[in-house]
């Protein structure tokens, strides 16, 4: 089966500034897959290298098997897509954008759209115009869903909602991912992009972190968790030397007798081994989510 | 109580001052106003110089009073207000003196500059006033007219003073707008002129959204004309080919709509000149008839592209091959023209044949429709070819001078007429077709690699 999407040593400049260094990443069909990252660290300017959207510099990007910037309409037709600031006509009321977009897709699935504006209390009379930028993302969020794609891209998709739409719209996705309408020979694929790490907790059965223009990390967020760690060392006899190294930390801070280091390859063996070098006490704490992006980034 | 101390009068000034001068539209404007004023030495620079203030300092304006620092930030009004009525008085006064200099009435001149100035400005407000302004300008063509204005040999002091009282007030009424605007008002939008730039920002594609959506939502035609088109059309059985769909989606209303309201406007204006109610001599009207048919279809055209291409982000994802959906995209727009010129061009010969029967045959009036058209697709192709990289506004700079030397062509060829009948006129317009066939050729390859979002 194809990959819905892969990157391989994906490369994208600005002028002189390069936003996307070498970035390889391969989505397995069914998964649903969290790219986190900073703000300006390239979340967008991925996706759409991705789709097509941006001609990449370098590198190469592909949707199903086929070159991500000459997409062909049976592919396209496999796409649903939410940019982070999702655009309608705003001349045409809320339903017959709906219809217009519908009219692009032979397996536009009516029902649905219906069912989902009723849940987003979508006001189907107003023009797209005046709608609000919630109203407008999850407008977004209903044309791309109307088709059922195989492939479903949202670009931070949660930022502009209120908690009540947020919480709503999470729900569907889990629904979309845990899906009821894919086969096994269709599985569906979800990648979005978010900064909001709880809401990666919720539903992302994988995540991919970009830092730098390239993927820092990139599998289960329980690997993440694992790998990441945070230690806390107490000295048994006097003050810690200031300049105490620990392999693989991203920060070490210390305090007299006291020190702290976060690490990106804890294995079980770590802290025997740290006590054993420092004649301390080695204690081993869990990090969230949010913890393990702050660390990442701060470092 | 609070012991508040204001920043010093010079730095809020200067401040304000700098929104200006950072701007690239304002030089844009100046650079266009010289550039006229080296090729128009008449009327129309009286006229032009404040209508294009007026478009200017009412998008500058509602720029910094469409914000909640209008009312918050201390001392902000008053600031943007004094610096408003220096620019306003610079523009309406000073520009026509220096440019003229001497022998007209200082006291016409000033008061017709604020009138259109003024004008202009409220017509934001009041979109019926538009129509008002292009009566207004031609009026001037009139040697009275002129006259009554600007010949200080004529005695008529007291209403060129009430002219002149009348447009500075207008002036205070609009600044008086400006400093109550608050949200709940309908006019708390920035004009739509937002979407010619180059790249309009976030909050700036938002205002146009809501621009567009209230003023439909505000007129009658929306629930008349618009609704039922686009009802219609997306009910259609069979349904819609994609290739429609994307012409569907070029804008609010229907190509037919922009080809008859162009040619009552100025099919209008031509049959009171013809009818004798002006008098203009038929030549003049002809050489208007060439120079308004060069490049109004194209003009009312002239930005689908830029809003459509707000929308590529979504839109370049439907399910069509990129090269399917530029020819769709560019084939719609130019479908769009031909409607819009085979309208003017029926106007126009229907006009001619019935008042000015001297200038018409049947040869005369093919290669005015062929002449007309290509000029026509020629500008379109170019504004296409631009239009992938450029906003509207840079571009119209760019084609400034390029069609004023079409403008120049063209007229040329019609004195040629008489000599040596149609045949170079014909030719020119095989020039001009090659020239936009292949343009269009080249637009078409650059829009395939244009980079959305």
């Amino acid at each position: 089966m194809t990959l819905p999407i892969e990157a391989r040593f994906l490369l994208k400049t600005f002028d002189s500034k390069t936003v996307l260094c070498g970035v390889n990443l391969a989505i397995e069909p069914g998964t649903v897959l969290g790219l986190l990252g900073k703000n300006g660290s390239g979340k967008s300017t991925l996706i759409k290298c991705l789709l097509g959207l941006l001609q990449p510099t370098g590198g190469e990007a592909l949707v199903f098997g086929e070159g991500a910037w000459d997409l062909s309409a049976a592919t396209k037709a496999r796409i649903g897509y939410v940019p982070q600031e999702a655009v309608a006509y705003p001349w045409m009321r809320v339903r017959q954008f709906i219809a217009y977009t519908g009219a692009f897709y032979p397996t536009w699935n009516q029902p649905l759209v219906d069912d989902l504006c009723r849940r987003w209390n979508l006001p189907l009379e107003d023009r797209a115009g005046v709608l609000s930028v919630g109203q407008l993302q999850t407008l977004g969020l209903v044309c791309a869903l109307g088709h059922e794609p195989e492939l479903l891209v949202l670009d931070e998709p949660v930022a502009s909602l209120d908690p009540s739409a947020r919480r709503e719209f999470l729900r569907i996705l889990i629904e979309i991912a845990g899906d009821d309408t894919a086969t096994p020979a269709r599985p569906r694929t979800v990648l979005f992009s978010t900064h909001i790490t709880s809401d990666l907790e919720r539903i992302a059965s994988r995540l991919a972190l970009l830092k730098d223009g390239a993927i820092a990390f990139e599998g289960e967020a329980d690997v993440l968790k694992e790998r990441v760690k945070r230690l806390r060392l107490t000295s048994r006899n006097g003050p810690l030397p200031t300049g105490i190294e620990v392999l693989g930390a991203l920060r070490v801070s210390v305090e007299g007798r006291l020190a702290e280091a976060t690490v990106t390859d804890f294995t079980p063996e770590l802290p025997a081994r740290l006590a054993a070098e420092h004649n301390a006490d080695v204690a081993v704490v869990d990090l969230n989510l949010e913890e393990i992006f702050v660390e990442l980034h701060d470092e | 109580m609070s012991n508040y101390a204001a920043t010093q009068l010079s730095r809020r000034l200067a401040a304000v001052v700098m929104t200006y001068t950072t701007r690239p539209l304002v030089w844009w404007a100046v650079g266009i106003g010289m550039v006229t004023s080296l090729f128009t030495g008449n009327w129309l620079w009286f006229a032009f110089v404040p209508i294009a203030s007026g478009m200017i300092l009412n998008f500058q304006a509602k720029s910094h009073f469409v914000t909640p620092a209008a009312r918050l930030v201390p001392n902000y009004r008053a600031s943007h207000l004094s610096v408003l009525t220096v620019l306003a008085i610079a523009c309406c006064v000073l520009g026509p003196l220096v440019g003229t200099g001497v022998n007209l009435s200082a006291l016409g001149l000033v008061a017709l500059a604020a009138c259109l100035g003024v004008l202009t400005l409220w017509a934001y407000q009041l979109p019926p006033l538009f129509l008002l302004l292009l009566p207004f300008v031609f009026s001037l063509m009139r040697p009275e007219v002129r006259g009554f204005w600007l010949d200080p040999s004529i005695d008529v002091t007291p209403f060129r003073l009430a002219f002149f009282v009348a447009g500075w007030s207008g002036f205070a009424f609009w600044l008086r707008q400006l400093a109550t605007m608050h949200e709940e008002r309908d006019d708390y939008v920035i004009p739509p002129l937002a979407g010619t730039l180059l790249r309009p920002s976030r909050n700036e594609r938002a205002e146009q959204r809501k621009f567009a959506a209230r003023q439909l939502n505000r007129r009658w035609q929306g629930a008349l004309l618009l609704d039922p088109r686009i009802d219609r059309a997306l009910a259609r059985r069979p349904p819609l080919a994609p290739a429609e769909l994307v012409r569907l989606g070029l804008g609010p209303y229907s190509a037919l709509r922009a080809g008859v309201s162009l040619s009552v406007l100025f099919g209008g204006m031509w049959i009171v000149m013809a009818i004798g109610w002006m008098t203009v001599p038929q030549e003049s009207i002809a050489v208007q008839l060439l120079l308004v048919g060069s490049v109004a279809p194209a003009f009312l055209v002239f930005v689908q592209i830029d809003e459509k291409r707000s929308r590529l982000e979504g839109d370049l994802l439907r399910p069509m091959k990129r090269d399917a959906f530029y020819t769709s995209l560019l084939g719609g727009y130019l479908r769009n023209l031909a409607v819009v010129v085979g309208a003017f061009i029926f106007t126009v010969v229907m006009i001619a044949a019935c008042y000015l029967p001297k200038l018409v045959s049947i040869s005369t009036a093919i290669a005015f429709a062929a002449h007309i058209a290509t000029s026509n697709y020629l500008f379109a192709a170019v504004n296409l070819h631009l239009a992938s990289r450029i906003g509207a506004l840079p571009r119209m700079a760019i084609l400034f001078v390029p069609i004023l030397g079409m403008f120049a062509l063209n007229v040329w060829m019609w004195r040629l007429l008489d000599d040596y009948g149609v045949g170079p006129i014909l030719a020119c317009s095989v020039v001009y077709a090659t020239l936009a066939a292949l343009t269009l050729r080249a637009a078409h390859l650059r829009w395939l690699n244009v980079e959305v979002g």
